[in-house]
């Protein structure tokens, strides 16, 4: 009973015990911060990985293409029973260019892909602008959504100007205000230009098809007419590209989006809106002829998959298009057959109950099977069949081992914190050798002085492990508005998104890790007051009554 | 004839100081029959609390034999000496050595909850309470049972001591100079409350001082003089 009595009466008296408890609480809550977010930033990845490239991928060595590639695609969802779908991919590079914008140019990365298909590989449709969640996105939405967008969009831009602006005239603006000011204008026109590009599709499409058609009768008759090249070149900076020459642009690329101090998304170009995209053929080309394929797209649509890296360099079109402006498609030869059309790599979309790395591995291995078997040899052999992880090996294992370095430093910190542990209590037993003599002299055995301490340690773990853990699991859940404040603050960004991926913090909270730290945490405080419980329950009553 | 309350056998004990030792009890046999009031006097250093810290089982002897109540204790495991010690001694210290954290009526159960497992503790705590009140009360404590040892004065912290000695009506009280560190007075009304005990309540009593005025008031006085105890 003694125990019980003392450890509460030591716990309420002793201060030190809240320095012990306190030291605890940090290393829980840093532990549980840092791997937290850790752990959320390889969920990320593995996210966005997975979306960029389904959980395998089937791709030829070098960029050489894969041919077939439908009927392959057919063949490995009805052989393989853990493959839910399976569909044909382009990934090719270029650069973008905004008509009427000559300094504009930015290289990229173009995904050619099949939509609706696309959304069943990956959550594509997740990140989507215009057509959010939709269970069917395209590359040709309806107008009204586009322009309903654009309109929004729009509308949330002028009220960013008008607070920025809190009234002022511009040219009472701060320096920096100006800047900002002038880019929302320029947004806030080009998406107006977009929007009207697509009110006006119809009326625009017939008035390019009757100049063309005048600049053809002029052209039979001989005549020059600049006037109407003139108009034509100007027109077509407005109407609405034909299908296939729609892109889906990936949200954050340099210039055509930017993120205010409070955190809004503002898109410079929108839906309506139009980009050149100039493409260096991957597919066959004579040695003579290297000039880029040029082609015209309509925006229709932007996709964030959360990983900034991806997205501030990808823009996606549809497969027919690239395939197209990589040369990829079919070609008849000299003898009358066809050169069947290339893609760059199949996409395999492995049911959730297999989503777990090692069942994606034994589905792999199913799937390069069916590869083996399709393919001749000599070509099956240059073909490779990879887990969305072996493709992503790089990135995804420096995080791992950034995530372990990160651990090992927590692990360091918090063996500081067994240490204070150990030290306070190694003071609070010299502090009450007396007291433990005079325990003993009343009959209580060695095993029961050691309990107290013990019980005691426990309590200052439980107690900071709990308040670290309420403390870290707040923090994590506000991390991304902690973080806003501490740049408006300092004005620096601590997590800036250029170098680490994301835009946001990934703020995640795992129950398993919770528990796991909370617990790691109460069996370190008990551990640390182990040996002075230890010296305690050893310690003789009398040399102990002798202590002054 | 009732066993003896305290019986030692050639109690040897000493220290090792380096290179030297220091032989601080050579051979010490003595009785304290059961309700007899014994004083201990010697000088300083002689060995007094050495000689009490064995009879009360807090260490043990080079070579020699502690019989309590006709129970020979140098056999006995760590754990029965605890218990020995838990409900049949009772000790009393010169500096008190009450628990800075525990008010004056927790210190006074702190025997009584040594006893008792937290699962009996509830049941017999009324009761244990009670006791305990009825002690301080006879001390003249009875006012002060929520305070801090810290808010009492030496004479009170002493007759706290004393209560918490008696709390599990042990068969031997041992006092190590219990007005040592007190003023007269003070030492006085102490022995008073010692010799009630005696008196009243038949509690065996073993006192060790190195003031031989105050030994006059105990049945028999005790000399130790070169590690030796001696009548006169
Ligand atoms: N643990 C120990 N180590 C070394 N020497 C010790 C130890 N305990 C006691 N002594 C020595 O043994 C001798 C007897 O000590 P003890 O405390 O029994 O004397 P005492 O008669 O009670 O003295 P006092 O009247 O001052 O309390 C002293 O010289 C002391 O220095
Ligand atoms: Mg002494």
């Amino acid at each position: 009973m003694y125990k019980l009595l003392l450890c509460l009466r030591y716990l309420r008296r002793q201060r030190l015990a809240y320095l012990a408890a306190a030291g605890v609480a940090l290393c829980v809550f840093m532990m549980l911060v840092a791997v937290s977010v850790m752990n959320g930033f390889l969920h990320k990845v593995e996210k966005a990985a997975k979306g960029l490239h389904g959980d395998i991928i089937i791709e030829p060595n070098g960029l050489r293409g894969l041919k077939f590639y439908d009927k392959l695609a057919e063949r490995v969802v009805a052989e393989v029973d853990a493959v839910q779908h399976a569909s044909p991919f382009i990934l090719s590079y270029g650069i973008l260019r905004v008509p009427g914008q000559d300094h504009y140019r930015q290289t990229v990365q173009i995904a050619g892909i099949r939509l609706p298909d696309r959304a069943k590989v990956s959550n594509f449709e997740q990140g989507l602008f215009v057509q959010r969640d939709w269970p069917e996105p395209t590359f040709s939405p309806p107008h009204k959504d586009m322009q309903k967008r654009a309109a929004e969009h729009r509308e949330l831009v002028t009220a960013i100007i008008e607070r920025e602006k809190a009234g002022r005239n511009f040219a009472d603006l701060p320096a920096d205000k100006q800047t900002l000011v002038d880019r929302l204008e320029t947004a806030r026109s080009f998406l107006l230009k977009g929007w009207a590009n697509l009110e006006n599709a119809d009326t625009n499409a017939k008035l390019l098809a009757e100049l063309e058609a005048q600049l053809a009768a002029a052209d039979a008759e001989g005549r020059d007419s600049p006037y109407l090249e003139a108009r034509i070149q100007e027109l077509e900076m407005r109407t609405v590209e034909p299908w296939p020459n729609h892109v889906i642009l990936g949200l954050g690329m340099e210039g055509m989006g930017f993120r205010t101090d409070q955190g809004e998304t503002v898109r410079v170009l929108g839906p309506g809106n139009k980009v050149t995209l100039y493409v260096f053929p991957l597919g066959r080309h004579t040695l003579t002829d290297m000039s880029p394929n040029i082609q015209r797209f309509t925006i229709v649509d932007d996709c964030s998959t959360d990983v900034y890296s991806f997205d501030s360099q990808t823009v996606y079109v549809p497969f027919d298009a690239l395939q197209r402006l990589n040369n990829m498609g079919p070609v008849p030869r000299a003898d009358g057959t066809v050169a069947p059309a290339l893609c760059s790599m199949v996409h395999v979309k492995v049911d959730e109950a297999f989503a777990d790395w090692r069942a994606v591995r034994a589905v792999r291995d199913e799937v390069r099977r069916v590869v083996a078997d399709f393919y001749e040899p000599a070509q099956a052999k240059n073909i490779n069949v990879l887990t969305w992880r072996e493709k992503q090996d790089k990135l995804v294992s420096s995080i791992e081992s950034q995530r372990m370095l990160v651990m090992i430093m927590f692990g360091i910190l918090s063996l500081v914190s067994v240490l204070l542990v150990f030290v306070i209590f190694y003071m609070v037993v010299a502090q009450k050798t007396r007291d433990i003599g005079v325990l003993k002299s009343l009959g209580a055995s060695g095993n029961g002085v050691a309990a107290i301490f013990l019980a005691f340690g426990a309590v200052i773990g439980l107690v900071g492990a709990i308040v670290g853990a309420i403390g870290g699991c707040l923090f994590i859940h506000n991390i991304n508005a902690v973080h806003d404040a501490l740049y408006n603050w300092l004005g620096f960004r601590v997590w800036s998104r250029e170098s680490f991926f994301f835009d946001r913090i990934p703020n995640e909270i795992d129950v398993s890790v919770v528990s796991l730290v909370v617990g790691g945490a109460i069996v370190a405080a008990v551990v640390g007051a182990l040996a002075p419980a230890i010296r305690a329950a050893r310690m003789e009553p009398v040399e102990a009554l002798r202590y002054e | 004839m009732s066993k003896p309350a305290i019986q030692t056998h050639e109690l040897h004990k000493s220290y090792r100081l380096g290179k030297t030792t220091l032989q601080v009890l050579r051979g010490v046999s003595f009785r304290v029959a059961a309700g007899e009031f014994v004083a201990i006097v010697g000088a300083s250093g002689s060995g007094k609390s050495t000689l009490l810290h064995l009879v009360g089982l807090l260490d043990r002897p080079d070579k020699g034999r502690v019989v309590l109540d006709g129970v020979k204790t140098d056999k006995l495991s760590a754990g029965r000496r605890n218990r020995l010690r838990c409900e049949d001694v009772g000790f009393v210290f010169q500096f008190y050595h009450l628990l800075g954290e525990l008010k004056v009526m927790e210190n006074v159960l702190l025997p009584a909850q040594v006893d008792t497992s937290i699962l009996a503790w509830p049941k017999r705590r009324t009761e244990r309470r009670a006791r305990a009140a009825e002690i301080l009360d006879g001390l003249g404590l009875g006012e002060r049972l929520r305070h801090r040892p810290s808010e009492l004065s030496g004479g009170e912290r002493q007759r706290v001591a004393i209560a918490r000695a008696l709390m599990n009506q042990p068969k031997i009280l041992l006092a190590d100079e219990p007005t040592g560190n007190l003023d007269s007075k003070t030492g006085s009304q102490i022995m008073d409350v010692l010799k009630r005990f005696h008196t009243d309540a038949g509690q065996t009593i073993v006192m060790v001082t190195h003031d031989v005025a105050l030994a006059e008031s105990a049945d028999r006085v005790l000399h130790l003089r070169d590690g030796q105890l001696t009548d006169a």
